[in-house]
């Protein structure tokens, strides 16, 4: 299973929440954006955490309606319960 | 009163030095925030003391870091230590404790178990960190714990050691807790269908995660979350539709916010992970 075919899948479901896609080496814009074209529900509701985006592959994809971000250590243990 | 002097580390995309506090309490140097269990370093005199956080203090800023504070704390409690292989810890300030178990042979005996209650009933701690290195199975931690827990955290082992790490059924924490907002669990604990109202945020990191997690999750009722992050060491095993399914299925008031999937091209939250040569 692969973060792509996670994101098609919710985006086919359309849920109403907010997806955060942790993958540090995620760097299929392309293939995100035309998962975007077929599963509009997810625009505004992605989030992208790959640390090899370039800077304008990350402006691709907030312009796409996707928050892509390098800092995925903030997302996740064990910097996420650092502060609890 | 003790000081408090807050050093923060210069940026670092790829991790980098903790942050670290240092602690002048008595004739004491507590040094803090960038190891599990703060140090103590018990000095002569107050001078003595003074000279040698100085000193301290010192050699962070000359490696770039920023110095916040000094500011007024409350005085350090010294870490209990049960036995060779328990190190309890407990922060006033921020009124968190850690529980360290160090032995990797044996789970932990029952009067290990009774001390850290002891522990936790005299503290009342906000936040309890609980971390082995050792294999837990068959046990059950919630009966160790106290209602003024807000959080909860049970993480510490490799990968290789969480499908060996359990503290029982997670539900039973939940229980236990009332007050809780935050907890994460890794390893190979269970969970059982429950309801929980202020539960706000839920990580489960599993190397894999115990099976029970996903349907358990599906027929749960928290109404408070907001976030719910699955980590898992590999998805191969788990359909897609199984955990679309279980995320829309999760009775929250308002659905959570973010749910946050580890993918297992990622599979690893060491900062030393490296990134994959792009070929372009």
């Amino acid at each position: 299973m692969s973060a792509l075919e996670v994101m098609d899948a919710v985006g086919a479901a359309a849920p109403p929440w907010t997806l955060t896609l942790v993958d540090v080496n995620f760097d299929f814009v392309e293939e995100t954006l035309e998962i975007l074209e077929r599963r509009p529900a997810l625009r505004g509701k992605l989030r992208l955490a790959s640390e090899v985006l370039f800077g304008e592959e990350v402006d691709q994809l907030a312009a796409a309606g996707v928050a892509a971000t390098a800092d995925w250590r903030s997302l996740i243990p064990p910097k996420v319960y650092r502060s609890w | 009163m003790a000081i408090a002097y807050e050093l923060e580390p210069p940026p670092n995309p790829h991790g980098g030095p903790l942050p670290v506090t240092y602690v002048l309490t008595g004739d004491a140097v507590v040094q803090k925030r960038d190891s599990f269990i703060p140090r103590w370093r018990t000095l002569a005199s107050l001078a003595e003391a003074k000279a040698y956080l100085a000193a301290q203090v010192e050699a962070r800023l000359q490696r770039g870091f920023t110095l916040v504070g000094p500011r007024e704390v409350a005085d350090e409690v010294p870490h209990v230590e049960v036995g060779r292989d328990l190190t309890i810890a407990f922060d006033t300030e921020t009124r968190r404790m850690t529980a360290h178990f160090q032995d990797a042979d044996e789970p932990p005996s029952e009067e290990k178990f009774a001390a850290l209650h002891a522990c936790l009933r005299r503290r009342e701690p906000h936040s309890l960190h609980v971390a082995t290195e050792g294999d837990w199975q068959g046990l059950e931690l919630a009966q160790t714990l106290v209602p003024s827990l807000k959080a909860f955290i049970f993480d510490w082992q490799t990968a290789p050691r969480q499908a060996r790490c359990s503290v029982g059924d997670v539900a039973h924490i939940l229980a236990a807790c009332p007050s809780l907002t935050r907890a994460c669990v890794s390893g190979a604990s269970s969970l059982s269908a429950t309801r929980h109202e202020s539960l706000r945020e839920l990580h489960f990191m599993g190397a894999p995660l115990h099976p029970s997690i996903l349907p358990a999750l599906a027929a749960s009722d928290f109404p408070a979350l907001e976030t719910l992050g699955l980590s898992h060491e590999d998805w191969r095993h788990l359909s897609i539709d199984e955990i679309v399914q279980v995320l829309g299925a999760i009775k929250a008031r308002s659905w959570p916010r973010s749910a946050s999937t580890e993918c297992p091209r990622s599979r690893s939250w060491t900062p030393w992970a490296p990134p994959r040569r792009r070929g372009r």
